[in-house]
């Protein structure tokens, strides 16, 4: 009964909306028209209310405060990112600084000169390249250019009033030597470009310490000129090789020695 | 954001149209925002305005919720009106918890005095002061459907979508909340107009 009654009452709201006399719709109903005339009465009065309308000042205040809001939340989303402590963040932050810092300071160590506090890094630096090398073609490669910076180094010390780094006369020549060691292991059109790289270097190193030679001081020459001998006996080490690979390589296309 | 709020409180918009307004404004769009947050604050406005005693109350509160609804806008899923009204009924519910505890320490707060008088400027503020005393004798789901349905104008269906009930229990709730507001205006000798 209590639905019906609900039922009824709502489809009276809705003839009543669409503009028909209440008496008339209860008309339709006299068993109910008692208890459903007060109620339709009331639901006129509600819907007669005025509509509650802001004003667009008001409105326009909050459009404000909402910008507000917003401009303040994406200030505080991109302090957020550092300040809460996002990990990956924090992380990748502190590895591209310590990236920067290793790159400048290796940058700025590389042309440094032994004795220079910056040296032992630019050695260190040199270090790592060759422990992650693998491939035998770049580690000789490394030890060409390693060579080539060694002579560089002797060329720019002093030799005419100091006596000279003989530990760095040394690796000069042992970087040589080590290129050497790795064109076994190289195809012969590797061990080509690799001897030839090494031929070059090495006539750089003769003609330094040639020049060297004649501006050095008395104390220098005898081991400078202990030098150039090691230097010529690679020399013909090397021609060596270089025949022999050019032979092999124009014969059979073998690797090379 | 665009200033055309004002063109925005006095028509309503389309439902598609208000979608459109929300995936924008969900994207961040200014101009959506803006006409997002009149078109929020003109329905929230409406249904705050007859349940709280001053208007300044009833705009305060609809700021809120605004302020609310727009931060949490990315977050929004489902049927936006249920989810929209949900908002301001739940800072409703906060204000009448605030309002009690305040009127128990403060003797200050004393209640309105009952506007009585004669135009029809009077006759107004009397008649929304009984019908919030009336809407404060009914339960909270009657309230929402007596105020979705008379004086914001959704129909059946969409009340019962906002708020999570059948047609069938908003017919039931729109006929006892009715009854009992009747009931309590006899008992304090106020008559419908006809």
């Amino acid at each position: 009964m209590n639905q019906k009654i609900e039922e009824i009452f709502d489809r009276l709201l809705a003839e009543v909306a669409g503009g028909r006399s209440v008496d008339d719709c209860l008309n339709d109903y006299p068993d109910h028209a008692e208890a459903l005339l007060p109620l339709l009465q009331l639901a006129e009065e509600l819907r007669d209310l005025p509509k509650p309308e802001p004003t667009s000042g008001a409105v326009r205040e909050v459009v404000k405060k909402v910008q507000a809001a917003r401009a303040h939340s994406q200030r505080f989303s991109l302090r957020g990112l550092f300040r809460v402590g996002v990990v990956p963040v924090r992380v990748l932050a502190v590895l591209f600084l310590v990236f920067f810092f290793e790159i400048t300071t290796v940058s700025l160590s590389a042309k440094t000169l032994p004795g220079h506090m910056l040296y032992p890094l630019k050695r260190f630096a040199e270090d790592v390249q060759h422990f992650l090398t693998v491939d035998s073609e770049v580690r000789a490669t490394i030890h060409i250019v390693l060579a080539d910076r060694r002579t560089y180094e002797f060329a720019c010390l002093p030799t005419t009033d100091a006596k000279v780094n003989e530990f760095l006369l040394a690796e000069m020549l042992q970087e040589i030597e080590y290129a050497l060691k790795h064109v076994g292991g190289l195809s012969s059109e590797s061990a080509v470009r690799v001897i030839d790289q090494i031929y070059d270097c090495h006539q750089f190193q003769l003609q330094v310490l040639e020049e060297t030679k004649d501006t050095a001081c008395d104390c220098n020459i005898g081991l400078i000129e202990e030098a150039i001998k090691c230097c010529l006996e690679q020399r013909e080490c090397i021609e060596c090789i270089k025949e022999h690979l050019l032979s092999d390589h124009s014969g059979r296309g073998d690797p090379g020695t | 954001m665009q200033d055309d709020t004002s063109i925005l409180i006095k028509r309503d918009i389309g439902s598609e149209e208000l979608a459109n307004l929300i995936e924008e404004g969900k994207h961040g769009n200014d101009a959506a925002l803006g006409r997002l947050c009149a078109y929020i604050y003109s329905h929230v406005y409406a249904f705050l305005f007859y349940r709280v005693s001053h208007q300044e109350d009833a705009e305060d509160l609809t700021s809120e919720v605004v302020l609310k609804i727009i931060k949490a806008l990315k977050k929004q899923r489902g049927n936006f009106h249920a989810w929209m009204y949900r908002i301001a009924k739940n800072r409703l519910v906060d204000y009448y918890r605030q309002r009690a505890v305040r009127q128990e320490v403060s003797l200050t707060d004393m209640p309105q005095k009952e506007v009585v008088g004669t135009g029809d400027l009077s006759k107004q503020i009397l008649t929304k002061e009984k019908l919030r005393k009336g809407l404060e004798k009914l339960t909270e789901e009657q309230k929402q459907v007596i105020v979705l349905k008379f004086i914001q104008g959704y129909n059946n269906q969409e009340v019962a979508d906002i708020v999570g009930k059948s047609v069938g229990a908003v017919k039931v709730l729109q006929f006892r909340a009715l009854r009992a507001m009747r009931e309590y205006f006899s008992r304090r000798g106020h008559e419908p107009e006809n």
